[in-house]
């Protein structure tokens, strides 16, 4: 038998506005350093049924029922609204319709938003190591812009809006600065919900 | 390097305008540039031209580069006086012709880097071979800018049919893919850009060459229009030449080669003649045409000998008529 | 084009000599740029014969907005932006020219669409497809230019 062909698609959800005016309002009104400025976290109503839903009928507006018919049959396989980070499968024959449905969605929840494609791949192992990466990647860039904003004498507000950005919208959790305890949770997270779709594949 | 090379300008304290160049460094863009699009006469002086680009506008950018670009919308076929004057003021110059008339002049007469056209709208003709392929000959690209396809399903499905007759039309290449957006919400990741060029017609490294190599070119071919000889050699700072060397290679060739005011800045003991082979190949079509003409206008810069080469070929020429 | 500038020959060249200068050229269109169907929209049931009132037969309008309907709904925007151009109506009969890389998607859409108007079921239906005008024109191609 031949084994079906995946592609495993990562994105990032991009919010070029800015972060939302709820998380502006629990990190008391401080921007994120200038690296983070555009990476925030997802809306709380932005679930992986959601965003599944708004593929899908963008697929439908841009490909009609044929394109829903080729890659109506794709699946979210994990969504983070914390990072805004997430991997798609899709048959091999029809990602790229499926890339391109992505590409032209304008806004998730009313929130102006841009779905960036970082990384395709055959297996879902690679896109994991992958979302890992980029999540090492980018609290590596915020720990430096916050070590140069500290002794340039900026100070703690940007750490405070860091640690919004990474509170993972959690309205009630007091925004407190991440250390690195916290962060190899947060890496180990993502890498432990992805384990659970592998199962039931 | 990923190349945007349509940024509407607007103002320097436009928040949307810095809003939207940080977002495309976030996204992967190294090269910037700004458009200032230009409709009705040319001025005939760059005074005349109202917000003009300055020099450096965003240093708080330094890992992006930023390039002056002006498109001018051709509505009248005897409009192009004074176009070639722009290019001393502007990185690219790019025409936007409004009709299949003036698509025709552009491609085969404009003194332009690059042709915009606008895909968004339906155009009552169609693209064809014989006429973009002129220009493709003379190294001029063709723009596909998609920003108004995110924005609007209009124009979307507009550009969709353009693009692809475009992309058929001319068999894929010197296709530039930029976005011109207004908006930071309305521009996508170059990868992202590649898979709409595939739904076009092109294909991976076609889409790639339309965002990376092929803008550079058009970058690199504008500069060596204004400023080397005749599109061909340029001077260039620095190389490994060691410094005595250096000084007899600046003694020897220059004075002969290249024309006069490039020979002031050759004075200097650290330059060194260099013909850039790649570039000299990607440009070397346009020079026949470009060069003439450019270096035609300003015949006091050019050196005695030519002037008189020029006159033995006329005389030469005369000759073979009377024979 | 060459000209001969030898002085003209008395003699009638042998048939030997005449084949020989007979040069057979092949030339094969591999990918041609458009392709050309011929459509009709059905009516059920039918229209009786002769029958004419302002929506039968149908006009370019009308075409256009059926087929924009049936591509919209079965390929979205990508399949509205197929560019076609009409070359002929004639009845409910209508004669048209699109991309070629495209025809396959269109006959799919098309053919699977069905709407219902004044009480008449309309679909379409495909007469010819080929990718040379004078495939679908039948006869001598006159009747294209009526």
């Amino acid at each position: 038998m031949v084994r079906v062909k995946q592609r495993y698609l990562l994105f990032t959800i991009l919010y070029p506005s800015g972060p939302l005016s709820t998380q502006t309002q629990s990190t008391s009104s401080k921007t994120p350093t200038e690296s983070m400025k555009f990476h925030s976290p997802s809306p709380q109503n932005l679930t992986r049924t959601t965003l599944a839903s708004i593929i899908r009928s963008s697929i439908s507006t841009n490909f009609g029922d044929w394109g829903i018919g080729q890659c109506g049959s794709f699946a979210v396989k994990y969504f983070s609204p914390a990072t805004s980070t997430g991997i798609l499968r899709i048959t091999r024959e029809n990602y790229r319709t499926l890339w391109a449905a992505l590409t032209y969605i304008r806004e998730l929840c009313g929130q102006p938003a841009v779905i960036k494609v970082v990384r395709i791949s055959g297996t879902i192992v690679k896109a994991e190591l992958e979302a890992v990466k980029l999540a090492e990647e980018a609290i590596r860039r915020v720990k430096r812009e916050v070590r140069v904003a500290k002794s340039g004498g900026a100070g703690g507000g940007d750490r405070k809006g860091v640690a919004g950005v990474f509170s993972g919208g959690k309205s009630g959790q007091p925004a407190t600065v991440v250390d690195d305890d916290e962060q190899d949770q947060m890496v180990v997270d993502i890498v432990d919900s992805e384990n659970e779709d592998d199962d039931d594949e | 390097m990923f190349y945007d090379l349509n940024i509407p300008w607007t103002s320097k304290d436009d928040p949307e305008l810095a809003r939207t160049v940080a977002f495309l460094g976030e996204l992967g863009y190294n090269v910037i540039a700004l458009n200032q699009t230009i409709a009705g006469k040319i001025p005939s002086k760059i005074a005349g031209i109202a917000n003009l680009i300055p020099e450096n506008p965003f240093p708080d950018h330094p890992s992006i580069r930023f390039l002056r670009r002006v498109t001018i919308v051709l509505d009248d076929p005897s409009q192009n006086y004074g176009l070639a004057s722009l290019s001393n003021n502007f990185d690219i110059v790019a025409v936007r012709p409004t009709d299949e008339k003036l698509l025709l002049q552009a491609c085969t007469s404009l003194e332009c880097d690059l042709i915009s056209l606008d895909l968004s709208i339906r155009h009552p003709y169609h693209f064809k071979y014989k006429i973009l392929g002129q220009a493709i000959s003379r190294g001029i690209r063709f723009e596909i800018t998609y920003s108004a396809s995110v924005n609007e399903s209009n124009a979307r499905r507009n550009l969709l049919s353009n693009a692809a007759a475009l992309i058929r039309a001319t068999k894929g290449k010197g296709i530039v893919i930029s976005s011109e957006a207004r908006k930071a919400m309305l521009c996508r990741a170059p990868f992202d850009v590649i898979n709409l060029a595939t739904l076009w017609g092109l294909n991976q490294d076609k889409g790639k060459e339309a965002i990376a190599n092929g803008p550079r070119a058009v970058m690199i071919q504008a500069k060596m229009k204004r400023q080397s000889f005749r599109g061909v050699i340029d001077v260039v700072e620095g190389g490994g030449v060691p410094k005595s060397a250096a000084k007899e290679v600046a003694k020897t060739t220059i004075s002969q080669k290249a024309p006069m005011k490039r020979k002031t800045e050759a004075g200097d003991n650290d330059s060194t003649v260099v013909g850039t082979a790649k570039d000299s190949l990607q440009t070397a079509e346009s020079a026949k045409l470009g060069g003439e003409t450019t270096l035609g206008e300003n015949s006091e810069t050019r050196p005695m000998k030519k002037q008189r080469k020029k006159a033995a070929k006329r005389a030469l020429s005369g000759d073979a008529g009377v024979e | 084009m060459e000209i001969d500038t030898q002085p003209p020959v008395a003699e009638v060249p042998t048939v030997e000599k005449a084949k020989k200068k007979h040069n057979e050229q092949r030339f094969t269109v591999r990918k041609p740029e458009w392709q050309y169907l011929h459509l009709r929209m059905n009516f059920d049931p039918p229209h009786p014969p002769a029958y004419t009132s302002p929506s039968y037969p149908p006009d370019l309008l009308t075409w256009k907005t059926h087929l924009s309907t049936a591509l919209n709904q079965f390929l979205g925007i990508a399949g509205t932006a197929i560019p076609v151009d009409f070359l002929h109506l004639e009845g409910p009969e209508v004669w048209i020219r699109l991309p070629r890389e495209d025809s396959t998607r269109f006959i799919a859409a098309i053919g699977g669409w069905g709407s219902e108007v004044e009480g008449r079921n309309v679909g379409f239906r495909v007469l010819g497809s080929t990718e040379f005008l004078m495939g679908i024109v039948g006869g001598d191609g006159s009747d294209v230019f009526v």
